[in-house]
């Protein structure tokens, strides 16, 4: 209770949520350890025969050491529960042994409590310091014994206990409803024992419960209850709600209002101050006063809580509203930034190739037409101008398909990556000059996406390895690839002249060549290329290599769904 | 005007690409009747004997239109999008012959209706080779309609 208490003088906001929740998962720890101590000065009190120990009032019924040793009991069984071990068969273990803490209270409340039914005298309160018993009943008639409201509460205590673990809702309840009767039952006890009205705490002619064990019953109920902070009582407490602060704060005053105002009625009647009714016309007034203003309180925090929440969440509208709105902004400004570079890369595709067909054109007319007129040198340097005119082509080329390629809407489907990479061989083969090309593809799994993409990207690593395997007299070119998960894996490899690992992270920048226009022909965008459409279908490529040992390049692309 | 047959009407602005096509058509003696207009609007005016063409017949079509894109004052798609929704010249077979190589133009000319798309290669001897190849074929084997 007094953490509920502490707590419900916080206002209920968000950020507190997650504390308040952690507060209720120590509850029980912290009940098992109240018990655990009071029980343990109870023994102690029976032990060195100290009178305040055992019954905290003088002359009031003290706790029986049988009642201190079944909370021990269920103190540690209520330990034990919540005990946060990974080990498995450690776990297990201690389950058991706090389920067999359990069973052990609810069997002695059940035993005692039979016991006091059938008129039979078990005995078991009685095995503790049993020559100092006789004496110690609070009533010197009684000696002292575990009572028997004391022992049905042990019954439905343990009981508890033993079923908390269920997860059935039912017995959800059926739990709640005993913690409760547990609960109230002892609290009533400790008002008769503050209000001094013996009725309340004992069932003549047996003993009573004790006030310190009634404080414990309430503890451990409480500590219970909060087992399962996500069911019933608890999970309207604990709510991190509007319902839930207001519980949280309106139940300690529930419970500590009438007991203040019933103990300060109480003292005037017994001072002759006041008759019966006038004292309870006195009370039910300051009850009504007392509450209404209470109830007022908390109504209007959280009313203003409320409207702080409603104005938090209007301004989070707003935000929400405006960033959509600076969405709208910039999609259309990207639109914009798009569609003038697609009007420029269309008129580039346009406009600038006719003047390099130009450049390319004449001087080939030239040196047909006036070739005569021209000497070696002259011939030497109109070529020169003529493949510049062809490159610049080349590189045009190129470049408008690395930029389509990052533009064009991607189709998917499944791939038949064995048929892509024998018909794109059989392309590349009318370009080896009749060299010997040793060409193998290993079964590879089907792929899926852009089939047109997809082919562009193999063919430009296939025309690499056909490139780069130029000076081998036996150019051997592998192709594998294997599915892992939901991906597949690919390679091709080739025997050429491979590539110095330190340059691997430039193969695939765009215009990056590791080897001169005289060794190698080639714009640099190839790779380029491959990057973007395999990084486009979600996977990636990278290269090993070592310079005149080939090189190998490994793409990922996605496998198809039903594959 | 002129009342003699023209086999091909070459729609081209740049001059240099123009010489260039009429070289690769002569070396095959395919340029002997050919007309070389320089914007669109003068295409439509011959294709449709309008202008300074009145003196024509817009029955004595051309057997093959030669056609760019990016043209002054109107573009390549809009002169083929007036001869193929015309019922007197839609049948004149028209190749669209320009320096794109984008999709979109491949499939609007198609759309249209064009009957043949030929991107002209930078490099000359594709060039002279393609287009003597495409010269070769509208001329000599492929059979227009009798008009």
């Amino acid at each position: 209770m007094d953490l509920i208490s502490r707590r419900s003088e916080a206002p209920g906001n968000g950020s507190e949520q997650p504390a308040f929740a952690s507060s209720v998962a120590k509850l029980p720890k912290v009940a098992s350890a109240i018990v655990a101590s009071v029980s343990l000065l109870v023994l102690a009190g029976w032990a060195f025969n100290i009178e305040f120990l055992k019954r905290v009032f003088p002359d009031a019924v003290a706790m029986n050491p049988m009642t201190a040793v079944a909370f021990l009991l269920s103190s540690a069984g209520l330990w034990l529960y919540r005990a946060d071990v990974s080990d498995a068969p450690r776990l297990a273990n201690i389950r058991r042994t706090a389920f067999l803490c359990a069973a052990a209270v609810a069997l002695t409340g059940l035993l005692m409590f039979l016991g006091y039914a059938a008129g039979w005298d078990v005995g078991l309160d009685r095995v503790l310091f049993a020559s100092n018993l006789a004496t110690a009943g609070g009533d010197p008639n009684i000696p002292n014994r575990m009572a028997p409201n004391t022992a049905l509460n042990f019954l439905l205590a343990g009981s508890a206990l033993l079923l908390a673990g269920s997860r059935d809702r039912r017995l959800g309840w059926l739990i709640q409803a005993m913690l409760l009767f547990v609960i109230f039952t002892s609290f009533l006890a400790f008002l008769g024992h503050t209000y001094d009205a013996p009725g309340l705490y004992k069932v003549s002619p047996f003993i009573g419960m004790a006030v310190n064990t009634a404080a414990c019953f309430m503890a451990l109920g409480v500590g219970i209850l909060a087992v399962r902070p996500n069911q019933g009582v608890m999970a309207v407490v604990a709510s991190p709600r509007m319902g839930g602060v207001a519980a949280r704060r309106l139940l300690p005053v529930a419970f500590l209002l009438p007991v203040a105002l019933g103990w300060i009625r109480l003292w005037g009647q017994r001072a002759d101050l006041y008759g019966t009714e006038f004292g309870l016309g006195l009370m039910t007034t300051a009850s009504v006063a007392l509450l209404s203003m209470v109830i007022l309180g908390i109504a209007v925090s959280l009313d203003r809580e409320d409207s702080e929440r409603g104005r938090a969440e209007g301004e989070i509208r707003k935000l929400n509203e405006e960033l959509e709105r600076r969405v709208l902004r910039r999609t259309a400004q990207l639109e914009t930034a798009n569609k003038d570079l697609e009007a420029f890369s269309y008129s580039v595709s346009h406009d600038l190739r006719a003047p390099l067909r130009a450049i390319d054109g004449f001087s080939r007319i030239l040196l047909e037409d006036y070739s005569e007129r021209l000497d070696e040198e002259g011939r030497r340097l109109l070529k020169i101008v003529g493949d510049n005119g062809k490159k610049m082509g080349a590189l045009i080329d190129d470049v408008l398909s690395f930029s389509r390629i990052g533009r064009r809407e991607m189709e998917s489907a499944d791939i038949d990556m064995n048929a892509l990479a024998a018909s794109v061989f059989e392309e590349l083969k009318a370009g080896t000059g009749g060299r010997s090309v040793e060409f193998d593809v290993e079964p590879l799994p089907r792929a899926r996406g852009d089939r047109s993409m997809v082919r562009q990207a193999l063919a430009n690593l296939l025309a690499n390895a056909v490139k780069f395997t130029r000076p081998r007299s036996e150019a051997r070119i592998r192709v594998a690839g294997r599915v892992d998960g939901n991906r597949c894996f690919y390679f091709v490899r080739d025997n050429g002249v491979g590539f110095d690992m330190k340059y691997a992270d430039k193969l695939f920048g765009v215009f990056q060549r590791l080897h001169g226009p005289d060794e190698f022909e080639g714009t640099g965008v190839g790779l380029a290329i491959v990057k973007r459409i395999v990084e486009k279908h979600g996977g990636e490529v990278w290269a090993e290599g070592e310079i005149d040992k080939g090189a190998t390049f490994y793409f990922v692309l996605p496998r198809p769904a039903g594959a | 005007m002129e009342t003699q047959e023209v086999e091909i009407l070459l729609v081209e602005d740049n001059p240099n690409d123009a010489e260039l096509t009429l070289r690769a058509l002569k070396k095959h003696h395919l340029a002997n009747s050919l007309v070389w207009v320089k914007d669109g609007a003068e295409a439509l005016d011959f294709v449709f004997a309008r202008g300074i063409y009145a003196g024509r017949s817009v029955g004595n079509a051309p057997k093959v239109i030669l056609l760019d894109l990016r043209l002054p004052k109107m573009g390549g798609m809009e002169v083929l999008e007036q001869i193929k929704a015309d019922e007197r010249t839609k049948t004149i077979p028209v190749v669209v012959l320009t320096s794109s190589k984008e999709d979109r133009d491949v499939v609007e000319s198609y759309r249209l209706g064009v009957n043949s798309f030929v991107s002209k290669p930078v490099e000359f001897e594709q060039f002279v080779e393609t287009v003597s190849q495409m010269g070769l074929y509208w001329l000599l084997v492929n059979r227009p309609p009798s008009p």
